[in-house]
């Protein structure tokens, strides 16, 4: 990664709002506000970009933004390959919990480290595979929870949410705000959750089958361009060797709290 | 010129944009390069039959043409901002703010774009084809070029490349 600082570039910009990424071939660009530049160039794995003196002095735009799109941008070339899911481990086993956006992953991720699970990541995993060992790799990033999480942690009345680059609103919270357990970057995975919202009330465990998990990842994983055949041949070895975890399908229609309950006491009686 | 259309492209599962079509193609000559041009907005066609004509007859066209792929971004509003240029390796992008980003790979003989909106045909023809222009022959002229220092730098000048 190469990048220049540049103190004539203005740094009035706010990261969040006015980033703006696009991608052809093998090039992804990313403007933050009107000045500053990244490219990412996929083929040679190679970053280049031009920061002002406020973004280059500014741990938060590396720690919990630029560092964490780096890897996700890039890290499917380098053999780490992001996951839309949770990671969480406790007693050094580790749970991936994946689902459709909406569906409470987060919610249930701080629900689960107020029971004493360590959070590692709450929305994307990092996955890379070591001596035929897979690895699940947090940032650690700011967990970000929908405004009508407000109705499961009251504790975040009188707190603002932010806009993030999606444009969604969310409150941020620092991992050490909801950890009971020592922060970890990085578990072994042995669970795969996929978590649905059910209509009726309880929360009911069934095996999913490692075709069905392979499936949920592989349609819901960006396309990529046939410049990088390379990256997705990766990409589909990690989702399998993922898919081998034990997976399960968790339906529930409880609160986060009942729900993260039920998860706990699943994974210690198995 | 008949009128054309671009549609908003949006798949969710290319947030990037990069499979938003191409289907209007065209070949330009210019004296260092045959071009091939790809894009979704017929509107960046005329500005090129402007182009010097004594450019547009290539005076030995390399084996290889470069390849401009055009795309018109129909949901970047802003204006185009000051000039800014990166440089590494084989790598050279041009930015003018989110409504103007070209990238061009040497290697690949390749040069990307996208444009938005608030691109007027003059703007394109003043500010945006002459930097296409002078990316295509830093592209081309692989032996006559300058050595690039990484991560060599320019910003807020005209486009030297």
């Amino acid at each position: 990664m190469d990048v220049l600082l540049d103190p004539s570039l203005p740094g009035d910009r706010d990261v969040k709002t006015q980033t703006h990424f696009r991608g052809l071939h093998h090039f992804v660009f990313a403007t933050i506000g009107t000045h500053e530049l990244f490219t990412f160039d996929l083929l040679r794995r190679r970053v280049v970009g031009a920061v002002s003196t406020a973004s280059a002095g500014d741990p938060l735009f590396w720690n919990s933004h630029w560092l964490p799109i780096t890897v996700g941008v890039m890290g499917t070339t380098v053999g780490v390959v992001p996951l839309h899911s949770a990671c969480l481990e406790r007693n050094g086993q580790g749970l991936l919990l994946a689902g459709l956006s909406g569906v409470g992953k987060s919610t249930l991720s701080v629900a689960l480290a107020r029971l004493g699970f360590s959070l590692i990541s709450d929305d994307w995993t990092y996955i890379s595979q070591e001596a035929d060992e897979l690895i699940a790799h947090g940032l650690a990033a700011p967990v970000k929870l929908l405004p009508d999480a407000i109705h499961h942690f009251p504790e975040l009345q009188g707190r603002t949410p932010k806009q993030w680059f999606n444009g969604e609103l969310a409150f941020e919270l620092g991992p050490e705000e909801i950890c009971q357990a020592p922060a970890i970057s990085d578990s072994r995975p042995r669970w795969l959750m996929f978590l649905e919202r059910s209509p009726v009330s309880g929360c009911d465990f069934a095996p999913c089958s490692a075709a069905d998990a392979r499936e949920f990842f592989e349609s819901s994983a960006e396309r990529l361009p046939d410049e990088l055949p390379e990256a997705s041949a990766i990409r589909s070895a990690m989702i399998r060797a993922v898919a081998s975890c034990e997976c399960w399908w968790v339906r529930s229609g409880e609160s986060p709290q009942v729900t993260a309950e039920a998860v706990s006491r699943f994974c210690e009686r198995n | 010129m008949p009128a054309h259309e671009i549609s908003s492209y949006r798949d969710p599962l290319d947030l990037l944009r990069r499979f938003a079509p191409t289907p209007l193609k065209t070949n330009v000559h210019l004296e260092f390069a045959n071009v091939l041009l790809e894009t979704n907005d017929l509107s960046f066609f005329p500005p090129l039959s402007l182009l010097n004509p004594s450019l547009s007859v290539p005076s030995s066209p390399p084996s290889q043409p470069c390849l401009w792929k055009i795309v018109r971004d129909v949901d970047v509003r802003l204006k185009t901002a000051e000039a800014s240029i990166v440089m590494a390796g084989c790598l050279i992008v041009y930015s003018m703010g989110p409504a103007c980003v070209i990238g061009a790979d040497r290697e690949r003989k390749e040069i990307v774009a996208f444009i938005g909106l608030e691109v007027d045909a003059r703007i394109f023809q003043e500010s945006i084809l002459p930097a296409l222009c002078r990316l295509t022959e830093f592209v081309m002229r692989q032996e006559t070029a300058h050595p690039v220092r990484t991560a060599q730098v320019a910003i807020g000048d005209p486009c030297n490349a």
